[in-house]
């Protein structure tokens, strides 16, 4: 599986970033192999959508769970949709951050702000309609 | 002719200044028979049924058929979040249409993933993920990228409802608002389509927009093409503030600008200093009057309730119409769209 974590540099010795959207970098670790690479993150200076962005830059990336400190609703749908775990509040470096996950320490992230809605489902048949949910309806989309 | 009244920050009076204009005005175009202004390019008629439109259509809005409204003045409440002038005015309504906004759906059958509509939405309103397509509908502006440039044609649009548009009659007044439905965040398209109808009103010859408070994207939508455009202020280093945003955001619209300061006999000369040295027009100095506040209190306008304010806002009015007559000119040529 391959983790991204958001962090302030370019190292698996940079300190985490709390933020996601707006990280400057994610350093990607694939945990089979061991192998890492650094992404310098696009979205940093996104007017908006800095989220959704980053969400579907890792997603294509074959991300497969994701290590940060905050991260917005609508990201977190984007994550939630391809399946990615998604792991928050998470501080001091990029490779404690990755130890402390194959470690299995890391709790997933259950109960998110999920305000945006899923759009589509996954592949084939037809996707509904992005849905109006009142508060009600998302909050019942929470896990 | 559009006169927008605004201000940097809410709590200024700028609904009450409104919807008093606009009743003075109205009062006396129908009352004693002397137009608001006898600037030549007036288009009042002497409170008679106004000739044709006198308006220029400046937004893609047609004339709302058998909107059941005369024409003359038009009052528009454009704070689509949070609309008030109806409080003070309590009109009959007329009639009410529904905004929308086109925004896409994928047909899956035809999508192939290719990920182009996310490379072109500005917005993340849509985005692709190896194989999953994502619709973020609240953020989608309606621009329509996405289902023009996708391949495959799988892009379908729907209206998703927004908000709506009320008109009705009080006073003697042509009234409209907006309001945005609730949990929804885009108020610009509402207050576009809102500003469409009152305009494109058969023979609305004078527009009067309360724009919402702030200087951010609902305000500069409402202030957008006025003849002349009413920041309403207090003589306090907060109203000076707020003025100076205000200034630069009808600057930006190149919206010919004129003060009005509210509450003028508490406070200090700052405003009045800045408007000396930006060469902007103060056109009424409005004094605190406690029989004002009670009638605002109450949910009543002061023209018609406390003597003496009448004349005052009228005065304003005229003042208001001679300026914006002086540079319309200048205003045709700032159409947009
Ligand atoms: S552009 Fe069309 S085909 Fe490509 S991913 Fe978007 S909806 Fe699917
Ligand atoms: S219509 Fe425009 S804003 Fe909406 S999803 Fe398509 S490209 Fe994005």
């Amino acid at each position: 599986m391959k983790v991204a974590v958001s962090a302030q540099g370019p190292d698996l010795d940079s300190p985490v970033d709390s933020r996601f959207g707006r990280a400057p970098y994610f350093v990607i670790v694939d945990l089979e192999t061991g192998n890492h690479e650094t992404l310098a993150n696009p979205n940093v200076g996104a007017a908006q959508g800095a989220g959704i962005q980053t969400a579907r830059l890792l997603g294509n990336r074959g991300v497969g769970a994701v290590l940060t400190g905050n991260i917005g609703p609508n990201p977190v749908s984007a994550l939630r949709a391809t399946g990615t775990e998604i792991h928050l509040g998470i501080s001091g470096t990029v490779s404690q951050a990755v130890e402390a996950f194959r470690r299995g320490e890391l709790e997933p992230c259950s109960g998110p702000t999920v305000e945006a809605h899923f759009g589509l489902g996954r592949g084939g048949g037809r996707g509904q309609g992005p849905r109006e949910a009142g508060r009600g309806g998302r909050r019942g989309r929470r896990t | 002719m559009i006169l927008s009244v605004a201000s940097g920050k809410g709590g200024t009076g700028k609904t009450t200044v409104a919807v008093n204009l606009a009743l003075a005005l109205g009062r006396s175009s129908r009352g004693s028979g002397v137009p608001p202004s006898n600037d030549g390019s007036s288009p009042r008629n002497n409170g008679h049924p106004p000739r044709g439109s006198g308006l220029p259509l400046r937004e893609h809005g047609q004339p709302p058929r058998g909107s059941g409204l005369p024409p003359g003045i038009v009052l528009v409440d454009a704070d689509v979040e949070e609309p008030n002038c109806h409080l003070f005015l309590r009109p009959r309504w007329k009639g009410r249409e529904t905004i929308t906004l086109p925004v896409p759906e994928v047909d899956l059958e035809r999508c192939d993933y290719c990920g182009r509509c996310a490379d072109v939405c500005a917005y993340s309103a849509i985005t692709v993920i190896r194989d999953v397509v994502l619709l973020f509908p609240e953020l989608c502006h309606g621009c329509g990228g996405c289902s023009l440039l996708c391949p495959r044609g799988a892009v379908a649009e729907r209206p998703r409802p927004l908000g709506s548009v009320r008109w009705g009659r009080a006073e003697g007044l042509s009234f409209y608002h907006g309001e945005l439905d609730p949990g929804q965040a885009l108020a610009p398209p509402v207050t576009r389509a809102l500003k469409a109808r009152a305009l494109g009103a058969r023979g609305a010859d004078l527009v009067i927009v309360d724009a919402p408070p702030g200087t951010s994207c609902p305000a500069v939508e409402a202030v957008r093409g006025s003849d002349l455009c009413l920041l309403v202020t207090e003589p306090t280093p907060f109203g000076l503030s707020d003025l100076t945003l205000a200034v630069e955001m009808t600057a930006k619209l190149d919206v010919p600008t004129a003060v009005v300061i509210n509450r003028a006999d508490a406070g200090d000369d700052r405003v009045d200093r800045f408007c000396g040295e930006r060469d902007l027009p103060v056109l009424a100095r409005l004094p605190f009057d406690r029989r004002v506040a009670e009638t605002y209190a109450r949910g009543r306008p002061a023209v018609g309730a406390v003597p003496g304010w009448e004349e005052r806002f009228r005065e304003l009015g005229e003042r208001a119409l001679g300026l914006a007559a002086a540079s319309r000119g200048r205003g045709e040529k700032r159409c947009r769209t």
